[in-house]
Protein backbone atom coordinates (compact mmCIF):
# COMPACT_ATOMS: atom_id res chain seq x y z
CA UNK A 1 0.00 0.00 0.00
CA UNK A 2 1.31 3.39 -1.23
CA UNK A 3 1.56 6.25 1.22
CA UNK A 4 -1.23 7.60 -0.48
CA UNK A 5 -3.36 4.66 -0.29
CA UNK A 6 -2.54 4.61 3.38
CA UNK A 7 -3.62 8.14 3.68
CA UNK A 8 -6.36 7.82 1.61
CA UNK A 9 -7.98 4.50 3.48
CA UNK A 10 -6.78 4.63 7.08
CA UNK A 11 -5.32 8.27 8.15
CA UNK A 12 -8.72 10.55 6.54
CA UNK A 13 -10.96 8.36 8.67
CA UNK A 14 -9.12 8.09 11.37
CA UNK A 15 -8.70 12.65 11.47
CA UNK A 16 -12.85 13.23 10.54
CA UNK A 17 -13.49 10.84 13.72
CA UNK A 18 -10.35 13.03 15.82
CA UNK A 19 -12.47 16.12 14.66
CA UNK A 20 -16.12 15.27 15.05
CA UNK A 21 -14.73 13.65 18.56
CA UNK A 22 -12.97 17.67 18.94
CA UNK A 23 -16.19 19.47 17.66
CA UNK A 24 -18.10 17.69 20.07
CA UNK A 25 -16.11 17.78 23.14
CA UNK A 26 -15.56 21.66 22.36
CA UNK A 27 -19.50 22.14 22.11
CA UNK A 28 -20.16 20.13 25.38
CA UNK A 29 -17.70 22.45 27.06
CA UNK A 30 -18.69 25.58 25.51
CA UNK A 31 -22.59 24.29 26.85
CA UNK A 32 -21.32 23.38 30.59
CA UNK A 33 -19.60 27.02 30.77
CA UNK A 34 -22.82 28.74 29.67
CA UNK A 35 -24.86 26.87 32.14
CA UNK A 36 -22.04 27.63 35.00
CA UNK A 37 -22.41 30.41 37.22
CA UNK A 38 -19.38 32.19 35.60
CA UNK A 39 -21.32 32.35 32.22
CA UNK A 40 -24.52 32.97 33.44
CA UNK A 41 -23.00 36.39 35.15
CA UNK A 42 -21.13 36.92 31.87
CA UNK A 43 -24.21 37.30 30.22
CA UNK A 44 -25.07 40.91 31.86
CA UNK A 45 -23.97 43.90 31.43
CA UNK A 46 -25.15 47.22 30.01
CA UNK A 47 -25.31 45.89 26.10
CA UNK A 48 -27.60 42.76 27.02
CA UNK A 49 -24.33 41.12 28.42
CA UNK A 50 -22.92 41.06 24.18
CA UNK A 51 -19.06 42.29 24.90
CA UNK A 52 -18.82 40.60 28.66
CA UNK A 53 -20.30 37.21 27.52
CA UNK A 54 -17.87 37.63 23.96
CA UNK A 55 -14.72 37.98 26.48
CA UNK A 56 -15.71 34.70 28.76
CA UNK A 57 -16.27 33.38 25.37
CA UNK A 58 -12.63 34.51 24.73
CA UNK A 59 -11.21 33.56 28.00
CA UNK A 60 -12.83 29.71 27.40
CA UNK A 61 -10.77 29.67 24.25
CA UNK A 62 -7.50 29.88 26.32
CA UNK A 63 -8.45 28.33 29.28
CA UNK A 64 -10.50 25.64 28.18
CA UNK A 65 -9.44 22.04 28.04
CA UNK A 66 -10.86 21.12 24.51
CA UNK A 67 -11.71 24.98 23.48
CA UNK A 68 -8.40 25.86 23.90
CA UNK A 69 -6.72 22.94 21.32
CA UNK A 70 -4.97 23.98 18.25
CA UNK A 71 -4.42 23.13 14.85
CA UNK A 72 -1.43 21.56 15.70
CA UNK A 73 -3.12 20.14 19.18
CA UNK A 74 -5.53 18.32 16.55
CA UNK A 75 -2.48 16.81 14.20
CA UNK A 76 -0.83 14.81 17.61
CA UNK A 77 -4.30 13.59 18.76
CA UNK A 78 -4.52 12.42 14.69
CA UNK A 79 -1.02 10.70 15.36
CA UNK A 80 -1.90 9.29 18.69
CA UNK A 81 -4.92 7.89 17.17
CA UNK A 82 -2.85 6.38 14.40
CA UNK A 83 0.02 4.89 16.73
CA UNK A 84 -2.89 3.34 18.78
CA UNK A 85 -3.72 1.59 14.60
CA UNK A 86 0.30 1.26 14.14
CA UNK A 87 0.54 3.47 11.55
CA UNK A 88 3.36 5.68 11.01
CA UNK A 89 3.22 9.12 10.39
CA UNK A 90 5.81 9.93 7.66
CA UNK A 91 6.74 13.63 6.98
CA UNK A 92 4.78 13.40 3.62
CA UNK A 93 1.60 11.96 5.41
CA UNK A 94 1.74 14.89 8.02
CA UNK A 95 2.18 17.06 4.79
CA UNK A 96 -0.94 15.40 3.12
CA UNK A 97 -3.06 15.89 6.52
CA UNK A 98 -2.03 19.37 6.17
CA UNK A 99 -3.09 19.41 2.46
CA UNK A 100 -6.58 17.95 3.23
CA UNK A 101 -6.90 20.83 6.28
CA UNK A 102 -6.24 23.46 3.20
CA UNK A 103 -8.38 21.85 1.41
CA UNK A 104 -11.18 21.66 3.89
CA UNK A 105 -10.43 25.50 4.97
CA UNK A 106 -10.79 26.32 1.43
CA UNK A 107 -13.96 28.34 0.91
CA UNK A 108 -16.64 26.77 -1.23
CA UNK A 109 -18.48 29.68 -2.61
CA UNK A 110 -18.38 33.49 -3.24
CA UNK A 111 -20.69 34.07 -0.56
CA UNK A 112 -18.68 31.85 2.12
CA UNK A 113 -15.76 33.51 0.97
CA UNK A 114 -17.36 37.05 1.15
CA UNK A 115 -18.47 36.36 4.89
CA UNK A 116 -14.71 34.72 6.12
CA UNK A 117 -13.06 37.80 4.82
CA UNK A 118 -15.08 40.62 6.44
CA UNK A 119 -15.53 38.51 9.33
CA UNK A 120 -11.79 37.93 10.00
CA UNK A 121 -10.79 42.12 8.57
CA UNK A 122 -13.47 43.32 11.29
CA UNK A 123 -12.55 44.29 14.76
CA UNK A 124 -14.45 41.78 16.03
CA UNK A 125 -12.47 38.97 15.06
CA UNK A 126 -9.24 40.47 16.69
CA UNK A 127 -9.31 38.34 19.73
CA UNK A 128 -9.84 35.04 17.24
CA UNK A 129 -6.94 36.39 14.74
CA UNK A 130 -4.79 36.89 17.46
CA UNK A 131 -4.93 33.54 19.60
CA UNK A 132 -4.68 31.44 15.60
CA UNK A 133 -1.61 29.05 15.82
CA UNK A 134 1.07 29.84 12.87
CA UNK A 135 -0.19 26.97 11.45
CA UNK A 136 -3.72 27.65 11.46
CA UNK A 137 -2.93 30.92 9.47
CA UNK A 138 -0.88 29.13 6.83
CA UNK A 139 -3.72 27.00 6.23
CA UNK A 140 -6.10 29.43 5.85
CA UNK A 141 -3.75 31.40 3.63
CA UNK A 142 -3.28 28.42 1.41
CA UNK A 143 -7.28 27.40 1.67
CA UNK A 144 -7.82 31.12 0.23
CA UNK A 145 -5.14 30.78 -2.36
CA UNK A 146 -6.56 27.50 -3.34
CA UNK A 147 -10.03 28.93 -3.68
CA UNK A 148 -8.25 31.99 -6.21
CA UNK A 149 -10.66 34.38 -5.49
CA UNK A 150 -11.48 37.28 -7.80
CA UNK A 151 -10.84 41.25 -6.85
CA UNK A 152 -13.98 42.28 -6.69
CA UNK A 153 -14.95 38.94 -4.44
CA UNK A 154 -12.01 40.23 -2.27
CA UNK A 155 -12.99 44.04 -2.26
CA UNK A 156 -16.65 43.06 -1.33
CA UNK A 157 -15.43 40.48 1.90
CA UNK A 158 -13.26 43.79 2.65
CA UNK A 159 -15.94 46.23 2.25
CA UNK A 160 -17.88 44.75 4.27
CA UNK A 161 -15.28 44.43 6.99
CA UNK A 162 -14.48 47.62 7.41
CA UNK A 163 -18.28 48.71 6.93
CA UNK A 164 -18.89 46.73 10.11
CA UNK A 165 -15.99 48.47 12.41
CA UNK A 166 -17.57 51.69 10.96
CA UNK A 167 -20.58 50.99 12.53
CA UNK A 168 -18.79 49.71 15.77
CA UNK A 169 -16.93 52.87 16.36
CA UNK A 170 -20.47 54.94 16.54
CA UNK A 171 -21.18 55.48 13.15
CA UNK A 172 -20.33 59.24 13.56
CA UNK A 173 -19.53 61.79 10.55
CA UNK A 174 -22.10 61.07 8.07
CA UNK A 175 -21.55 59.40 4.65
CA UNK A 176 -18.41 62.00 3.99
CA UNK A 177 -16.92 60.25 7.10
CA UNK A 178 -18.20 56.51 6.68
CA UNK A 179 -16.53 56.85 3.21
CA UNK A 180 -13.32 58.13 4.87
CA UNK A 181 -13.07 55.48 7.33
CA UNK A 182 -14.32 52.76 4.94
CA UNK A 183 -11.27 53.85 2.19
CA UNK A 184 -8.56 54.18 5.19
CA UNK A 185 -9.53 50.70 6.33
CA UNK A 186 -9.74 48.94 2.90
CA UNK A 187 -5.69 51.55 2.16
CA UNK A 188 -4.55 50.19 5.42
CA UNK A 189 -5.42 46.29 4.50
CA UNK A 190 -4.20 46.70 0.93
CA UNK A 191 -0.74 47.96 2.04
CA UNK A 192 -0.62 45.41 5.26
CA UNK A 193 -1.86 42.07 3.49
CA UNK A 194 -0.36 41.55 0.00
CA UNK A 195 -1.90 40.14 -3.03
CA UNK A 196 -0.87 36.39 -4.10
CA UNK A 197 0.25 38.02 -7.05
CA UNK A 198 2.41 40.12 -5.03
CA UNK A 199 3.68 37.50 -3.24
CA UNK A 200 4.89 35.78 -6.19
CA UNK A 201 6.39 38.50 -7.38
CA UNK A 202 8.14 38.43 -4.02
CA UNK A 203 9.38 35.13 -4.55
CA UNK A 204 10.63 35.81 -8.44
CA UNK A 205 12.58 38.76 -7.22
CA UNK A 206 14.65 36.33 -4.52
CA UNK A 207 14.85 33.83 -6.96
CA UNK A 208 17.03 36.60 -9.01
CA UNK A 209 20.39 36.39 -7.09
CA UNK A 210 22.73 37.40 -9.46
CA UNK A 211 22.83 39.15 -13.90
CA UNK A 212 25.45 38.75 -15.61
CA UNK A 213 26.74 40.17 -19.08
CA UNK A 214 25.25 43.39 -20.05
CA UNK A 215 22.72 43.18 -17.70
CA UNK A 216 25.25 43.45 -14.60
CA UNK A 217 24.64 46.99 -13.73
CA UNK A 218 20.91 46.51 -13.89
CA UNK A 219 19.72 46.71 -10.11
CA UNK A 220 18.05 43.52 -8.79
CA UNK A 221 15.10 44.97 -8.26
CA UNK A 222 14.18 45.22 -11.45
CA UNK A 223 11.76 42.02 -12.60
CA UNK A 224 13.69 39.64 -15.14
CA UNK A 225 12.69 40.17 -18.47
CA UNK A 226 12.41 43.67 -17.70
CA UNK A 227 16.34 45.02 -18.42
CA UNK A 228 15.97 45.73 -21.82
CA UNK A 229 13.84 48.00 -21.03
CA UNK A 230 15.14 49.80 -17.96
CA UNK A 231 18.31 50.20 -19.93
CA UNK A 232 16.46 52.08 -22.07
CA UNK A 233 15.02 54.41 -19.14
CA UNK A 234 18.30 54.97 -18.29
CA UNK A 235 19.65 55.86 -21.89
CA UNK A 236 16.93 58.27 -22.65
CA UNK A 237 17.58 59.93 -18.46
CA UNK A 238 20.99 60.20 -19.44
CA UNK A 239 20.74 61.86 -23.12
CA UNK A 240 18.39 64.80 -21.51
CA UNK A 241 20.93 65.16 -18.31
CA UNK A 242 23.56 65.57 -21.21
CA UNK A 243 20.87 68.15 -23.17
CA UNK A 244 20.52 69.63 -19.38
CA UNK A 245 24.06 70.07 -19.12
CA UNK A 246 24.90 71.51 -22.09
CA UNK A 247 22.06 74.37 -21.89
CA UNK A 248 22.86 75.55 -18.62
CA UNK A 249 26.56 75.85 -19.58
CA UNK A 250 25.49 77.88 -22.47
CA UNK A 251 23.24 79.54 -19.91
CA UNK A 252 26.66 80.02 -17.47
CA UNK A 253 28.70 81.17 -20.73
CA UNK A 254 25.88 83.98 -21.78
CA UNK A 255 25.18 85.37 -18.16
CA UNK A 256 28.89 85.82 -17.03
CA UNK A 257 29.14 89.72 -18.21
CA UNK A 258 26.07 90.46 -16.52
CA UNK A 259 26.31 89.15 -13.12
CA UNK A 260 25.96 91.65 -10.85
CA UNK A 261 22.35 91.98 -12.40
CA UNK A 262 21.35 88.60 -11.44
CA UNK A 263 22.45 88.84 -8.07
CA UNK A 264 19.42 90.19 -6.84
CA UNK A 265 17.26 87.89 -8.35
CA UNK A 266 19.25 85.16 -6.75
CA UNK A 267 18.17 86.29 -3.88
CA UNK A 268 14.69 87.58 -4.43
CA UNK A 269 13.77 83.98 -3.82
CA UNK A 270 15.40 83.25 -0.41
CA UNK A 271 13.57 86.52 0.75
CA UNK A 272 10.23 85.23 0.10
CA UNK A 273 11.04 82.04 1.32
CA UNK A 274 12.22 83.32 4.61
CA UNK A 275 9.08 85.38 5.08
CA UNK A 276 7.28 82.63 4.31
CA UNK A 277 8.48 80.45 7.23
CA UNK A 278 6.69 81.85 9.50
CA UNK A 279 3.62 81.76 8.18
CA UNK A 280 3.90 78.24 7.63
CA UNK A 281 4.87 78.46 11.39
CA UNK A 282 1.81 80.14 12.93
CA UNK A 283 -0.76 78.16 10.48
CA UNK A 284 1.05 74.74 12.09
CA UNK A 285 0.62 76.59 15.59
CA UNK A 286 -2.48 77.60 14.92
CA UNK A 287 -3.54 73.97 13.64
CA UNK A 288 -2.36 72.55 16.43
CA UNK A 289 -3.99 75.09 19.17
CA UNK A 290 -7.37 74.24 17.69
CA UNK A 291 -7.07 70.35 17.38
CA UNK A 292 -10.55 69.81 18.40
CA UNK A 293 -11.91 72.46 17.48
CA UNK A 294 -12.61 71.11 13.61
CA UNK A 295 -14.22 67.71 15.01
CA UNK A 296 -16.49 70.20 17.29
CA UNK A 297 -17.74 72.28 14.50
CA UNK A 298 -18.16 69.07 12.47
CA UNK A 299 -20.87 67.80 14.99
CA UNK A 300 -22.24 71.86 15.19
CA UNK A 301 -21.02 71.89 18.89
CA UNK A 302 -18.82 74.63 18.33
CA UNK A 303 -18.24 77.31 21.48
CA UNK A 304 -19.63 74.29 23.47
CA UNK A 305 -17.69 75.69 26.46
CA UNK A 306 -19.47 78.65 26.76
CA UNK A 307 -22.59 76.47 27.41
CA UNK A 308 -20.68 74.35 30.06
CA UNK A 309 -19.84 77.45 31.83
CA UNK A 310 -23.44 78.73 31.88
CA UNK A 311 -24.84 75.84 32.41
CA UNK A 312 -27.09 77.06 35.87
CA UNK A 313 -28.32 79.55 33.60
CA UNK A 314 -28.93 77.75 30.59
CA UNK A 315 -30.77 75.07 32.45
CA UNK A 316 -32.88 77.66 34.31
CA UNK A 317 -33.68 79.09 31.16
CA UNK A 318 -34.69 75.77 29.41
CA UNK A 319 -38.69 76.03 30.31
CA UNK A 320 -38.09 79.05 28.21
CA UNK A 321 -36.66 77.81 25.89
CA UNK A 322 -38.82 74.54 24.87
CA UNK A 323 -41.87 77.15 24.99
CA UNK A 324 -39.90 79.62 22.88
CA UNK A 325 -40.04 76.74 20.68
CA UNK A 326 -43.49 77.13 20.38
CA UNK A 327 -44.21 80.68 20.48
CA UNK A 328 -41.35 81.49 18.03
CA UNK A 329 -39.29 83.25 20.37
CA UNK A 330 -36.71 80.39 20.53
CA UNK A 331 -35.52 80.84 16.42
CA UNK A 332 -32.45 78.70 16.66
CA UNK A 333 -34.59 75.63 17.07
CA UNK A 334 -36.34 75.87 13.65
CA UNK A 335 -36.83 72.52 11.85
CA UNK A 336 -35.35 73.67 8.76
CA UNK A 337 -32.01 73.99 10.26
CA UNK A 338 -32.44 70.85 12.87
CA UNK A 339 -32.99 68.15 10.28
CA UNK A 340 -29.91 66.05 11.10
CA UNK A 341 -29.75 66.75 14.93
CA UNK A 342 -33.58 65.70 14.96
CA UNK A 343 -33.34 62.81 12.66
CA UNK A 344 -29.72 61.52 14.25
CA UNK A 345 -31.89 61.71 17.81
CA UNK A 346 -35.12 59.77 15.77
CA UNK A 347 -32.65 57.30 14.79
CA UNK A 348 -30.69 56.92 17.82
CA UNK A 349 -33.83 55.68 19.25
CA UNK A 350 -34.93 52.72 17.32
CA UNK A 351 -31.07 51.80 17.00
CA UNK A 352 -30.28 48.66 18.85
CA UNK A 353 -27.07 48.92 19.34
CA UNK A 354 -26.46 50.72 22.70
CA UNK A 355 -22.92 52.46 21.65
CA UNK A 356 -24.86 53.60 18.46
CA UNK A 357 -27.73 55.23 20.15
CA UNK A 358 -26.03 56.70 22.99
CA UNK A 359 -23.66 58.64 19.77
CA UNK A 360 -26.99 59.66 18.02
CA UNK A 361 -28.66 60.60 20.57
CA UNK A 362 -26.56 62.43 22.59
CA UNK A 363 -24.94 64.38 20.35
CA UNK A 364 -28.28 65.23 18.51
CA UNK A 365 -29.16 66.07 21.69
CA UNK A 366 -25.54 68.02 22.51
CA UNK A 367 -26.17 69.85 19.02
CA UNK A 368 -30.02 71.25 19.86
CA UNK A 369 -28.57 72.50 23.44
CA UNK A 370 -25.37 74.53 22.08
CA UNK A 371 -27.51 75.89 19.62
CA UNK A 372 -30.38 77.52 21.73
CA UNK A 373 -28.22 78.00 25.03
CA UNK A 374 -26.33 80.05 22.77
CA UNK A 375 -29.44 81.77 21.59
CA UNK A 376 -30.51 82.20 25.50
CA UNK A 377 -26.93 83.58 26.07
CA UNK A 378 -26.76 86.16 23.28
CA UNK A 379 -30.69 87.36 24.80
CA UNK A 380 -29.22 87.88 27.93
CA UNK A 381 -26.14 89.65 26.57
CA UNK A 382 -27.71 91.73 24.50
CA UNK A 383 -29.57 93.14 27.48
CA UNK A 384 -26.30 93.81 29.77
CA UNK A 385 -24.52 95.50 27.40
CA UNK A 386 -26.68 96.94 24.79
CA UNK A 387 -29.20 99.58 27.10
CA UNK A 388 -29.13 102.72 28.42
CA UNK A 389 -29.31 103.70 31.81
CA UNK A 390 -29.88 106.94 33.29
CA UNK A 391 -27.10 108.26 35.35
CA UNK A 392 -27.40 108.78 39.16
CA UNK A 393 -24.59 110.48 41.21
CA UNK A 394 -22.97 108.63 44.33
CA UNK A 395 -25.03 109.62 47.41
CA UNK A 396 -23.82 108.85 51.00
CA UNK A 397 -25.31 106.09 52.85
CA UNK A 398 -27.75 106.38 55.33
CA UNK A 399 -27.10 105.59 58.48
CA UNK A 400 -30.10 103.39 58.78
CA UNK A 401 -28.44 100.77 56.14
CA UNK A 402 -25.17 99.08 57.02
CA UNK A 403 -22.68 97.07 54.95
CA UNK A 404 -24.62 96.67 51.24
CA UNK A 405 -23.53 93.94 49.33
CA UNK A 406 -24.74 92.91 45.57
CA UNK A 407 -24.08 89.95 44.48
CA UNK A 408 -26.14 88.42 41.42
CA UNK A 409 -29.58 90.08 41.78
CA UNK A 410 -29.65 89.56 45.58
CA UNK A 411 -28.66 92.92 47.90
CA UNK A 412 -27.45 91.78 51.37
CA UNK A 413 -27.49 94.67 53.64
CA UNK A 414 -28.92 95.40 57.84
CA UNK A 415 -31.67 97.92 57.63
CA UNK A 416 -32.05 98.58 61.27
CA UNK A 417 -29.34 96.35 62.35
CA UNK A 418 -31.74 93.37 61.04
CA UNK A 419 -30.09 91.45 58.11
CA UNK A 420 -32.05 91.91 54.96
CA UNK A 421 -32.11 90.07 51.54
CA UNK A 422 -33.25 92.24 48.80
CA UNK A 423 -34.25 90.47 45.32
CA UNK A 424 -33.84 93.24 42.73
CA UNK A 425 -35.11 93.51 39.55
CA UNK A 426 -32.46 92.47 36.34
CA UNK A 427 -32.38 96.12 35.18
CA UNK A 428 -31.25 97.88 38.49
CA UNK A 429 -28.01 94.83 38.50
CA UNK A 430 -27.60 95.69 34.83
CA UNK A 431 -27.38 99.49 35.63
CA UNK A 432 -25.29 98.84 38.14
CA UNK A 433 -22.84 96.57 36.70
CA UNK A 434 -22.44 99.50 34.12
CA UNK A 435 -21.29 101.87 36.20
CA UNK A 436 -24.93 104.07 35.62
CA UNK A 437 -26.19 103.24 39.36
CA UNK A 438 -23.79 103.53 42.36
CA UNK A 439 -24.08 100.98 44.63
CA UNK A 440 -24.62 103.80 47.93
CA UNK A 441 -27.22 105.05 45.52
CA UNK A 442 -28.84 102.15 44.87
CA UNK A 443 -29.43 101.11 49.15
CA UNK A 444 -30.55 104.12 50.01
CA UNK A 445 -33.65 103.43 47.80
CA UNK A 446 -34.16 100.21 48.31
CA UNK A 447 -34.43 101.52 52.14
CA UNK A 448 -36.34 104.14 50.89
CA UNK A 449 -38.61 101.72 48.96
CA UNK A 450 -38.59 99.36 52.08
CA UNK A 451 -40.13 101.82 54.67
CA UNK A 452 -42.65 102.53 51.69
CA UNK A 453 -43.93 98.97 51.64
CA UNK A 454 -43.39 98.80 55.82
CA UNK A 455 -45.55 101.70 56.03
CA UNK A 456 -48.55 100.55 53.64
CA UNK A 457 -47.85 97.08 55.59
CA UNK A 458 -48.47 98.88 58.96
CA UNK A 459 -51.32 100.84 57.54
CA UNK A 460 -53.04 97.46 56.24
CA UNK A 461 -52.65 96.18 60.14
CA UNK A 462 -54.32 99.00 61.59
CA UNK A 463 -57.22 98.31 59.81
CA UNK A 464 -57.08 94.81 60.54
CA UNK A 465 -56.39 95.34 64.01
CA UNK A 466 -59.12 97.81 63.92
CA UNK A 467 -61.24 95.68 62.18
CA UNK A 468 -60.79 92.75 64.95
CA UNK A 469 -62.83 92.81 68.22
CA UNK A 470 -60.37 90.63 70.23
CA UNK A 471 -58.83 92.26 73.66
CA UNK A 472 -56.17 92.35 74.21
CA UNK A 473 -53.90 92.98 77.31
CA UNK A 474 -53.43 96.66 78.74
CA UNK A 475 -50.28 97.61 76.77
CA UNK A 476 -48.35 95.16 74.58
CA UNK A 477 -45.88 95.90 71.36
CA UNK B 1 -32.57 105.61 28.36
CA UNK B 2 -34.10 103.48 30.66
CA UNK B 3 -34.48 104.40 34.86
CA UNK B 4 -33.24 101.68 36.63
CA UNK B 5 -35.12 102.91 39.87
CA UNK B 6 -38.34 103.99 38.29
CA UNK B 7 -41.04 101.79 39.52
CA UNK B 8 -38.65 99.84 41.78
CA UNK B 9 -40.27 96.21 42.53
CA UNK B 10 -38.43 94.58 45.22
CA UNK B 11 -38.81 91.49 47.30
CA UNK B 12 -37.60 92.07 51.10
CA UNK B 13 -36.77 89.07 52.94
CA UNK B 14 -36.34 90.10 56.85
CA UNK B 15 -34.11 87.61 59.01
CA UNK B 16 -35.27 89.51 62.48
CA UNK B 17 -36.55 87.47 65.75
CA UNK B 18 -40.03 88.41 66.54
CA UNK B 19 -40.24 89.22 70.21
CA UNK B 20 -43.26 91.00 71.99
CA UNK B 21 -42.96 92.92 75.32
CA UNK B 22 -46.09 93.92 77.60
CA UNK B 23 -46.67 95.12 81.16
CA UNK B 24 -49.34 94.76 83.52
CA UNK B 25 -50.39 95.18 87.37
CA UNK B 26 -51.68 93.65 90.07
CA UNK B 27 -55.80 93.68 91.18
CA UNK B 28 -55.45 96.42 93.06
CA UNK B 29 -52.67 98.13 90.72
CA UNK B 30 -49.97 98.47 92.94
CA UNK B 31 -47.03 95.96 91.90
CA UNK B 32 -45.89 96.49 88.34
CA UNK B 33 -44.66 93.46 86.19
CA UNK B 34 -43.17 93.51 82.42
CA UNK B 35 -42.59 89.88 80.21
CA UNK B 36 -41.61 89.36 77.16
CA UNK B 37 -41.47 86.66 74.61
CA UNK B 38 -38.43 85.40 72.23
CA UNK B 39 -38.64 84.10 69.32
CA UNK B 40 -42.75 83.41 69.62
CA UNK B 41 -42.18 80.62 72.08
CA UNK B 42 -45.63 80.53 73.84
CA UNK B 43 -44.16 80.41 77.68
CA UNK B 44 -42.38 83.44 77.54
CA UNK B 45 -39.64 84.94 79.88
CA UNK B 46 -39.86 85.18 83.22
CA UNK B 47 -41.44 88.69 84.92
CA UNK B 48 -39.48 91.39 85.65
CA UNK B 49 -41.32 93.56 88.95
CA UNK B 50 -40.92 97.09 87.82
CA UNK B 51 -42.06 100.60 89.12
CA UNK B 52 -45.35 102.16 88.06
CA UNK B 53 -43.27 105.22 86.77
CA UNK B 54 -41.98 102.77 84.13
CA UNK B 55 -45.22 100.79 83.52
CA UNK B 56 -46.40 104.38 82.57
CA UNK B 57 -43.38 105.24 80.53
CA UNK B 58 -43.80 102.24 78.11
CA UNK B 59 -47.66 102.77 78.01
CA UNK B 60 -47.54 106.09 76.64
CA UNK B 61 -44.83 105.15 74.26
CA UNK B 62 -42.51 106.98 75.60
CA UNK B 63 -39.33 104.24 75.22
CA UNK B 64 -38.55 101.88 72.57
CA UNK B 65 -39.06 98.79 72.85
CA UNK B 66 -35.55 97.51 72.01
CA UNK B 67 -34.38 99.75 75.19
CA UNK B 68 -36.90 98.70 77.30
CA UNK B 69 -35.61 95.26 76.14
CA UNK B 70 -32.49 95.59 76.89
CA UNK B 71 -32.69 96.94 80.39
CA UNK B 72 -35.13 94.67 81.38
CA UNK B 73 -33.84 91.14 79.39
CA UNK B 74 -30.50 91.61 79.11
CA UNK B 75 -29.42 88.36 78.60
CA UNK B 76 -32.14 87.50 76.23
CA UNK B 77 -30.87 90.66 74.39
CA UNK B 78 -27.53 89.51 74.38
CA UNK B 79 -28.60 86.20 72.71
CA UNK B 80 -30.71 87.52 70.48
CA UNK B 81 -27.83 90.27 69.05
CA UNK B 82 -25.65 86.61 68.35
CA UNK B 83 -27.96 85.35 66.33
CA UNK B 84 -28.62 88.26 64.45
CA UNK B 85 -25.11 88.32 63.80
CA UNK B 86 -24.69 84.84 63.36
CA UNK B 87 -27.66 85.28 60.55
CA UNK B 88 -25.71 87.89 59.15
CA UNK B 89 -22.53 85.82 58.45
CA UNK B 90 -24.36 83.38 56.94
CA UNK B 91 -25.75 85.31 54.54
CA UNK B 92 -22.71 86.53 53.49
CA UNK B 93 -20.99 83.78 53.14
CA UNK B 94 -24.26 81.39 51.08
CA UNK B 95 -24.15 84.39 48.84
CA UNK B 96 -20.25 84.41 48.41
CA UNK B 97 -20.28 80.88 47.68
Amino acid sequence: MTEQELFEKRVIPVMNRVRDDLSHKQAMEAMKFNNSFAGIVSGMGPDGGMAAHMAAMDSLKITGEWNSKTVEDYIEMVKDELKKEDIRVTPDIESMMIDKMVRDQMPKSSIEYIMRKAASNSIFSLADEAMKSPLQHEIEERGEELYGPTKLEKGVGLGIGAAADFLAFGGVGGVGGALKFVGADLALNAVLSPSSSDKKKEEQEMKVIEREGKYKDVPLVVLPGHEEEWLRMQDKENQTIDTEKAEEAMIEALARPSETVQMPVIEEPAQVQQSAEPVQEQTARKENADGWQGVMSTFGLNGLGDIGRNAGYILAMLPDILVGMFTGRTKSLGLKDNMMPVASIIAGMFVKNPLLKMTLIGLGGANLINKAGHEELAHRDGISTGTQFRRYDEEQLDPRIENPQLRGTTLIASIDSIPVTVTLPQKVVDAYSQGALPLNTLANAVLARCDQMQQIGSAQERFEEQSRTETRTLSQR
Amino acid sequence: MIDPLADLDIEVQSFDIPRTVSVYPDQAGIRWWTKAWFNNRKEGEASVEITRELALLFIRDNIEKDEWLEEHFPKQMEIYHNAIQQTREQLLQQINI
